[in-house]
C-alpha cells in the first residue's frame, strides 16, 4: 500500500504545476466571483421628455437613488434607447411625472427585481401627493421620513429559537461551492491514476508483484484523498487565515472537508468504473463536474431550486451535502448533532459508490 | 491533411458513445434546468407558494383595556377620551394584521393557517411549514400606543423561520411592504393630513422596444449551455491526441516529414464538423421539444446557423490550441487540468454557468472577448433584433479568435527534434 502511494506522491512532487494550479484557481475564482457580488451595483439609465425633462429626471434621480443596490443615473433619451437596444444595458426607465416605463426586452430576474424596487417608489409618492397636495414640502417630507424610522407597525425576522437570524452570505457559499468544486477536479486526475496504470502496464506488473489487489486500491485511493484534503485544508486555512473570512468552528469545516473528499473519491472510482481509458476519464468527468454545482444550485441563493426532481439528482452528489453542512457550521454555528445528516449522507453515497465502482473495474475485461 | 481529417473523423466515428454523450448530455441539462427553472421565472405566481403559521398570543380585548387605563390617566377632557377609543377600536390592529394575512388576494402567495406555537415550531422544523407569524401578547397595546403616544414599539410581529431562504424573503417584503402602506397612512394622519383622494398609482409597466423580441430564461439556458458545451467538444478532441501520443502514432507520424500545420488542419476541420453538429442537434432538439424560440421564422435559422457556424469555427481554433498544449505537456492529467481550467474560465466569464450581469463592469466586458459569451451576446441580439449586419462585428471577431488560437498552436507546436 504504502509504496503505490509514495510511487503517485514522488510524481506529484517532481511535477506539481497541476496541483499549484488548482489550489490558486479555486482561491482565484472565489475570490473574483466570490468577493463581487455584494458590492456589485447596477447601473440604470433614467430618462425623460418634454419641456420639464431635466426637472423631472432630478426629482425621481434622487427620489430612487435612495435605495441600495441600484444606481440609477440621468441619462440623455437617444442614448439610454440605444443602450438597450444594442444590449449593452439590460433596462433603462422613462420616467414621467407621476409614472415611469421600462424600456427593456429581457424578462430575466434581475429586470424584475428593478422593476419592483422602482414601482415602490412611485406608489409611495403617489401616496404622498395625494395627501399631501400642493403642501409637499421639505418639512413634512422630514417629519414622515422621521415617522417611518419608528413607525407603529414593525416586524422582526427571528430563527425558530427566537433569535436573530444570521444574514446569509452569498460570498461565504460561493467561498465554500469553489473550494469543493475545484477538489472535485483534483480527485478526479489523481483517481484517474488507476486507468493510467492500467494502460500504462504498470498495473499488470505490480498484479505480478507481491501486492495484494487491495493494498494496490487502498494506496491509490488513500493518495487520491490526502491530495484532495490537503488542497482543500490549504484553500481554507488560507481563508480564514491570510483573506480574513471568517469561516466558524474549523474542526467541524474539515471534518466535513475530510467525509466530503472521501464520498467524492468514491464518486470518481464510479467514473473510472464505468470508463475504460484515462482519455475518457478526463473528456467524461470534466464535462460532467461543471454541471453539479448548476444542478446542486450551489451557485445560487438557497431556495431558488424548489423542484423534486432537480433536489433529488441534486442529493446524489456529495456536493450540495458539503456545501450545506459548512455553512450551517459557519453562519448558523451548528452543533455536532445538526451537521450529522449531511455527513452520514455524504458518507452513503462514498460507500455505494465506491462498491459498485470497485466491482465495476474488476468486471471489465482488459 | 485530407488523411488526416479522415483519420480524426475515423477517431471519432469508432467511439460513437463518447460523441453520442457530448450530444445528449448538454440536452439533458438544458432540458433539467427548464424544467426547474421555468416555473421559478416565467410564471412567478404558481412557484411562489409559502405555507405560514399565525400564531395569536395577543388579546385584543385585554390590550384596549390597557389602552383605555393610558387613555384614562390623560388630563383631557371626557369627550375627547371617548373618541380616542373609538378610534382604537376602530384601527384594531389585530384585526388589521388578521385580515391582511387572510386576504383573498394573498392566498395565490401566502396559506395561513392558525395553530399553536409548539404546534407550528415542529412543524417549522420538519420542513412542513416555511415560516411561523407570531402576533405576540401586548401587540394591541404597543400599537396603540406608538400611534396615539409615539411610545416605542415593544411588541413587534415576529416572523419565526429555520433559516433564511427565498420563500422567507418574499414572505418577509410582502409583510413589510403592506406594513409599510398602513404606517404611511398613520404618519399622514400624525402629520394632519389625510388621504382624502386616493391616489393616482403608477401604471408602470414596459415599452416594448420597436422590433424587438423579447428574451426567456428558457433560450438563456439552450444558448449557455450550447455553447459551453461546445468549449468542451474542443477538449475532447485534444485528449484525443493523449491517446495519439501514448500509442505512439504522433511519433509515427512526425517520421512520415508531414508538416504540423496539416496534422492540426485534420483536428480543426474535424472539430469544427462535431461542434457544428452538435451545437444544430442540441438546437433543433430543444426546439422541437421545448419550443424555446416561439414563432421561430425561416429568417431566425439564417442568423443561428450563422452564429453557429462562426462558433464552431472558434472552437475548433481552441481545438488546435488545446492539442499543442497535449502535444507539449508530458502529464496528460497536466493537460487536462489545464484545458479543463480555460474552458471553466472562458465558461464563468462569458456567462454560461451564471448570467455575468451581477459582477462587476470590467468582468461583464472581459466576457465578452470569450467566444461563448460573443456567441451568448450575438444570439440575444439576433433574437431580439434580427439584423444581420449586426452579427458582423461579433462573427468576424470569433474568427479573430480563431486565428489567434490557431497561431498560437502553430507558433509553440513542439519542433521535430524535441520529440
Amino acid at each position: 500500500m504504502f509504496p503505490v502511494f509514495k510511487a503517485q506522491l514522488r510524481k506529484d512532487i517532481r511535477k506539481p504545476l497541476i496541483l499549484i494550479l488548482f489550489i490558486v484557481a479555486s482561491i482565484v475564482a472565489t475570490l473574483l466571483f466570490g468577493g463581487n457580488t455584494q458590492q456589485s451595483t447596477t447601473t440604470v439609465a433614467i430618462f425623460s421628455s418634454g419641456p420639464h425633462a431635466a426637472e423631472i429626471e432630478m426629482k425621481w434621480e434622487e427620489l430612487l437613488n435612495n435605495t441600495e443596490s441600484v444606481n440609477f443615473v440621468r441619462t440623455d433619451e437617444d442614448k439610454a434607447r440605444e443602450d438597450v437596444a444594442d444590449g449593452r444595458r439590460d433596462v433603462a426607465i422613462h420616467v414621467m411625472e407621476n409614472d415611469y416605463r421600462l424600456i427593456t426586452s429581457s424578462e430575466m430576474p434581475q429586470v424584475q427585481l428593478i422593476e419592483q424596487q422602482v414601482h415602490e417608489v412611485f406608489t409611495k409618492e403617489a401616496q404622498l401627493a395625494a395627501a399631501l397636495g400642493n403642501e409637499d414640502t421639505k418639512e413634512q417630507r422630514d417629519a414622515l421620513n422621521h415617522y417611518m424610522e419608528n413607525p407603529p407597525l414593525q416586524v422582526e425576522v427571528q430563527s425558530l429559537k427566537g433569535e436573530a437570524l444570521p444574514n446569509h452570505d452569498m460570498g461565504i457559499q460561493l467561498l465554500f461551492a469553489f473550494t469543493l468544486f475545484a477538489a472535485m477536479f483534483t480527485i478526479g486526475f489523481t483517481v484517474n491514476g488507476i486507468t493510467e496504470a492500467k494502460v500504462s502496464g504498470v498495473w499488470n506488473r505490480m498484479i505480478l508483484s507481491s501486492v495484494s489487489k487491495t493494498s494496490m486500491y487502498t494506496g491509490h485511493l488513500i493518495y487520491s484523498f490526502c491530495i484532495g484534503f490537503f488542497q482543500m485544508i490549504v484553500v481554507l486555512l488560507i481563508f480564514e487565515y491570510l483573506i480574513g473570512y471568517e469561516l466558524g468552528d474549523m474542526n467541524k469545516i474539515l471534518v466535513i472537508a475530510a467525509v466530503y473528499t472521501l464520498s467524492m473519491v468514491s464518486i470518481a472510482m464510479l467514473f473510472t468504473g464505468i470508463l475504460r481509458t484515462p482519455e475518457q476519464f478526463n473528456m467524461v468527468f470534466s464535462s460532467m463536474i461543471p454541471m453539479i454545482p448548476i444542478i446542486s444550485g450551489v451557485y445560487m441563493p438557497p431556495g431558488t431550486i424548489s423542484n423534486p426532481i432537480l433536489l433529488f439528482i441534486a442529493d446524489l452528489f456529495p456536493l450540495s451535502h458539503g456545501v450545506e453542512a459548512m455553512l450551517d457550521v459557519t453562519l448558523y454555528n451548528a452543533s455536532w448533532n445538526e451537521i450529522i445528516l449531511p455527513i452520514a449522507l455524504m458518507l452513503l453515497i462514498g460507500v455505494l459508490a465506491m462498491g459498485i465502482g470497485v466491482n465495476m473495474v474488476e468486471r471489465k475485461k482488459g | 491533411m485530407l488523411s488526416f481529417l479522415k483519420k480524426d473523423l475515423l477517431v471519432f466515428w469508432r467511439d460513437r458513445k463518447e460523441v453520442l454523450l457530448s450530444l445528449l448530455l448538454p440536452i439533458g441539462i438544458i432540458l433539467l434546468l427548464n424544467f426547474a427553472f421555468t416555473g421559478l421565472f416565467d410564471e412567478g405566481a404558481d412557484a411562489v407558494n409559502i405555507d405560514v403559521a399565525i400564531v395569536q398570543e395577543d388579546n385584543e380585548a385585554i390590550g384596549l383595556e390597557q389602552f383605555a387605563e393610558k387613555v384614562d390617566e390623560m388630563d383631557r377632557s371626557a369627550s375627547e377620551k371617548e373618541a380616542l377609543l373609538m378610534q382604537a377600536a376602530e384601527i384594531s390592529p389585530n384585526q388589521l394584521m388578521n385580515d391582511f394575512l387572510h386576504d383573498e388576494e394573498m392566498k395565490a402567495w401566502i396559506d395561513a393557517i392558525e395553530m399553536n406555537k409548539t404546534e407550528a415550531v415542529e412543524l417549522v422544523d420538519e420542513g412542513e411549514l416555511d415560516a411561523i407569524i407570531t402576533i405576540p401578547e401586548g401587540f394591541t397595546a404597543s400599537v396603540l400606543g406608538s400611534i396615539f403616544f409615539e411610545e416605542n414599539v415593544e411588541n413587534p410581529l415576529t416572523i419565526n423561520v429555520a433559516e433564511e431562504s427565498n420563500e422567507v424573503g418574499v414572505l418577509q417584503n410582502i409583510v413589510s411592504n403592506y406594513m409599510d402602506t398602513v404606517n404611511l397612512r398613520f404618519g399622514l394622519g400624525s402629520l394632519g393630513a389625510t388621504l382624502e383622494t386616493e391616489p393616482v398609482l403608477p401604471e408602470g409597466g414596459r415599452e416594448v422596444v420597436e422590433g424587438m423580441e423579447s428574451f426567456t430564461m428558457a433560450q438563456y439556458f439552450t444558448i449557455a449551455m450550447a455553447s459551453l458545451f461546445s468549449l468542451f467538444t474542443a477538449q475532447t478532441v485534444a485528449m484525443k491526441t493523449v491517446t495519439e501520443k501514448r500509442e505512439r502514432v504522433f511519433n509515427r507520424i512526425t517520421l512520415t516529414n508531414s508538416k504540423p500545420a496539416n496534422y492540426l488542419m485534420g483536428k480543426i476541420i474535424s472539430t469544427f464538423m462535431l461542434s457544428w453538429l452538435q451545437l444544430m442537434f442540441i438546437f433543433i432538439i430543444t426546439q422541437l421539444l421545448l419550443d424555446v424560440f416561439p414563432a421561430i421564422s425561416y429568417h431566425f435559422w439564417i442568423g443561428a446557423i450563422i452564429i453557429i457556424t462562426a462558433l464552431a469555427i472558434a472552437v475548433s481554433g481552441l481545438s488546435a490550441l488545446f492539442t499543442t498544449i497535449t502535444l507539449r505537456l508530458e502529464n496528460p492529467n497536466g493537460a487536462n487540468g489545464i484545458c479543463t481550467m480555460i474552458v471553466l474560465g472562458l465558461g464563468m466569464l462569458g456567462g454560461s454557468f451564471f448570467p455575468i450581469e451581477a459582477f462587476p463592469e470590467w468582468m461583464q466586458k472581459f466576457g465578452l472577448w470569450t467566444p461563448n459569451g460573443l456567441a451568448q451576446s450575438s444570439f440575444l441580439n439576433w433574437i431580439q433584433y434580427g439584423k444581420l449586419e449586426e452579427l458582423i462585428s461579433p462573427m468576424s471577431m470569433l474568427f479573430g479568435f480563431f486565428v489567434l488560437c490557431f497561431l498560437i498552436g502553430m507558433l509553440l507546436f513542439p519542433r521535430r527534434e524535441r520529440i
